[in-house]
């Protein structure tokens, strides 16, 4: 797979992140009568992907919800408890927060804590991601603490490509999937194929390939990253991994590029304190520890609300943040 | 990528395993969850899968006892990074392994040199990457200075050192005296290594006291020849162990505190009498020898009959390896026989303790001698008899009367009928 994550087929086009998130809605909604959207205002479509889905899908399939965030996943809970695939829109995933009870310790708990009898095949989504100077918790980035939980899955697409093959593959797990997208990422465009194709949950994707360092990032930090190894490219080999999944997460892939490079950044736009970076860094203690030739740094976002307005840019993760810290582990 | 495989902890208190076989040979091709090696704890031999999929490095040869979590080989995922893992490992045995029957591991820990020390007071920062190159290739930290951020030893210190050759250690060789010949050398493992630390503990913390006296068995040996005549009818050979150990287990119910076991500030008496029977195994080589103590429940309630069959079933079982847990667990006391141990001669010695037990009988080999009976000298087949006892557990008194009842049942076999 290149860096802009095209496979092997040949009849793609341009299309935005957006409209790749409705092709997985449309397309598994076709493939499976049982799967349906259910969230706020997603037939008139707050956010682009779900709009005009009723047209094709009807009423039944397409459910618009009141503003009663613990009522509408209890709606979906029980849906996927009797068979169907719900997908529950949280719109901002930082409102799943709402029914922190029923996402955090419920839906991922609950295939277990019946005897791995009763798969739960809910799908959720969310937006999230600092930049948009919309405040604390509409950019909250709530996977660091999903993870933290056993039993979800959580994925954050940086391409249209990703986005559409792990839509698709969340939608196909029989374990409750947040899939998160980043809210700058909307509109950005990559070649998506038109065949039928998933992104396997658990797959991290070298996005950049290179020699000196390894610099792992997600969604819109991908592309921070890739900026600010360009930026390096006659001083630095930066190779950029996109883990794509942070449960499952793919540490081969990433200790495989750090046994090349010896050295590790890792970008992550959720608060820094025990979070995602954080479990990465002890991860590479534990199971990487002789790999490294300078300590592992972090570039996160501060350990502060989220502002709202234009300060948010100097409170998140930067190219020219990224690039400082590439440059101080490679002293 | 070049992955670890270590000794992993079967049971609680598994601190080491010995290699006992390797199913594929080194720089073979391995498949995850296939069987992979075999090793040996004390007590029993478990077959591991391999947790990866690649090709084998062989760091802990068969016969090498490691501790657990320390690696045991290294699986590479290609064939180019065996290649290379094979390179590094060679390096390092040029400069001697680091411990004895393990082949170098590019990342063992015991392989990292002393902890390198600039100045006195102050730890010498060294990344992790540094400390596995220098590892790789015997080179002493201590004499690199760093020229990372605060001075920290970074993989370029590591591979310039390397590149002046003055810097590398030299060889180590084991020291041999000359005109040494080594003949073979036997691993202090599996077995040998229980074996080794439970008598070496035994004798350094229970207070043995040892006891010889003899008993005259000219009437027991007449009474076993009746027996013995009976052979075909009775299925069996009625050893004399048979006897010894009934004759123990009525003189233990006449003197309890024999049979008991001390742990911690507790003398627990026992109800059953379960008597360990010493076993001599052969070893594997001409240089070893073995030893287990099968266990004959409830000899208490068991006549001579019953006791002599069991016995041969666990004896049968010692030798052939099909000892179960059971069969070695909970005994109460110990019957050690040194009987033919010096072809039919006098002989007694002085037995070590099979803790928690307090107590262990080593009969020898009855032998024909002179004797006096009212004033006259007559022959009499005497049994020549070893005891020790824990000190701390009981005193001389029980113990003379412990002697005296297993004297008077070995002299007048009739009353063991009773």
């Amino acid at each position: 797979m290149n860096a802009k994550g095209q496979d092997k087929m040949s009849t793609t086009r341009e299309i935005t992140l957006g409209d790749a998130m409705k092709e997985a809605l449309a397309e598994e909604m076709r493939r499976d009568e049982d799967v349906f959207l259910l969230g706020i205002s997603i037939r008139a479509g707050t956010f682009l992907y779900t709009k005009g889905l009723v047209d094709e899908f009807g009423g039944k399939r397409v459910i618009d919800a009141p503003l009663a965030e613990p009522g509408n996943f209890g709606v979906a809970y029980g849906a996927a408890q009797e068979g169907l695939r719900p997908v529950l829109d949280w719109m901002y995933a930082g409102f799943s927060y709402f029914a922190g009870s029923e996402v955090f310790l419920q839906s991922g708990q609950y295939h277990f804590l019946h005897g791995s009898q009763h798969p739960l095949p809910l799908t959720m989504i969310g937006t999230c991601g600092v930049g948009r100077r919309v405040g604390n918790e509409h950019a909250t980035l709530p996977y660091g603490a999903l993870i933290h939980h056993p039993g979800l899955k959580v994925c954050l697409p940086s391409t249209p490509y990703d986005a559409k093959g792990l839509l698709k593959s969340a939608i196909r797990d029989n374990n409750p999937v947040f899939f998160l997208w980043h809210t700058s990422l909307m509109a950005t465009k990559g070649h998506v194929p038109l065949e039928d194709y998933v992104v396997p949950l658990g797959v991290a994707d070298v996005k950049r390939a290179g020699s000196d360092v390894t610099v792992l990032a997600s969604g819109l930090q991908l592309h921070h990253s890739l900026k600010a190894a360009e930026a390096l490219k006659d001083e630095i080999s930066v190779e950029v991994i996109d883990p794509r999944s942070f449960e499952p997460f793919d540490l081969d892939c990433l200790l495989r590029s750090v046994e090349k490079t010896s050295r590790l950044v890792i970008v992550d736009e959720d608060y820094e304190r025990a979070g995602f970076a954080a479990e990465v860094c002890a991860l590479m203690m534990e199971k990487g520890y002789d790999l490294l030739d300078a300590p592992v740094k972090r570039v996160c976002h501060p350990n502060m609300p989220i502002p709202g307005g234009y300060i948010d840019a100097y409170s998140m993760p930067t190219p020219d943040r990224i690039e400082a810290a590439i440059r101080e582990v490679c002293r | 990528m070049i992955r670890e495989m270590v000794m992993p902890q079967l049971a609680m208190g598994m601190s080491e395993g010995t290699i006992a076989e390797w199913a594929v040979a080194e720089g073979g091709r391995v498949e995850k969850d296939v069987i992979l090696l075999s090793i040996e704890t004390e007590k029993v031999v478990t077959d591991l899968p391999s947790p990866y999929r690649g090709y084998l490095h062989i760091c802990a040869v068969v016969g090498t006892t490691v501790p657990v979590e320390q690696p045991i080989a290294q699986i590479a995922e290609t064939e180019e990074e065996y290649r290379q893992l094979l390179a590094s490992a060679k390096a390092l045995a040029a400069s001697g392994s680091p411990v004895a029957g393990m082949a170098p591991a590019v990342t063992a820990p015991a392989a990292v040199a002393a902890p390198a020390v600039s100045a006195p007071g102050r730890r010498q920062p060294v990344s992790g990457l540094a400390k596995k190159i220098a590892a790789q290739n015997g080179l002493e930290l201590a004499s690199l200075a760093g020229s990372g951020p605060g001075g920290r030893i970074v993989k370029r210190d590591v591979l310039a050192a390397l590149a002046s050759p003055a810097s590398v250690a030299a060889p180590r060789t084991p020291a041999k005296a000359a005109g040494m010949r080594e003949k073979a050398r036997v691993p202090l493992a599996g077995m040998r290594k229980a074996i080794a630390e439970r008598m070496l503990k035994s004798k350094t913390t229970a207070a043995h006291t040892y006891v010889f006296f003899e008993i005259d068995v000219t009437k027991l040996v007449a009474a076993r020849k009746t027996i013995l005549a009976r052979e075909e009818e009775l299925g069996t050979r009625v050893s004399m162990t048979a006897f010894y150990a009934r004759a123990m287990a009525l003189a233990c119910r006449q003197v309890p505190i024999i049979n008991s076991t001390l742990v911690g500030d507790e003398i627990i008496v026992w109800e059953n009498v379960n008597i360990g029977i010493a076993t001599a195994l052969p070893g594997k080589s001409e240089y070893e020898s073995g030893l287990v103590v099968p266990v004959l429940r409830d000899v208490g309630s068991k006549g001579v009959l019953e006791i002599d069959r069991e016995i041969r079933r666990l004896v049968a079982a010692a030798r052939d390896g099909s000892l179960t847990a059971r069969d070695t667990a909970d005994g109460t006391v110990t019957l050690s026989s040194t009987a033919g141990f010096m072809g039919g001669e006098w002989c007694v010695s002085t037995p070590l303790l099979n803790q928690p037990q307090v107590f262990n009988f080593q009969p020898g080999t009855p032998i024909e001698k002179p004797v006096v009976i009212d004033g006259a000298i007559v022959i009499r087949t005497m049994l020549p008899c070893g005891l020790s006892f824990d000190h701390r557990a009981m005193d001389g008194v029980p113990v003379a009367s412990f002697n005296r009842k297993i004297a008077d049942l070995l002299s007048h076999p009739e009353l063991m009928v009773l």
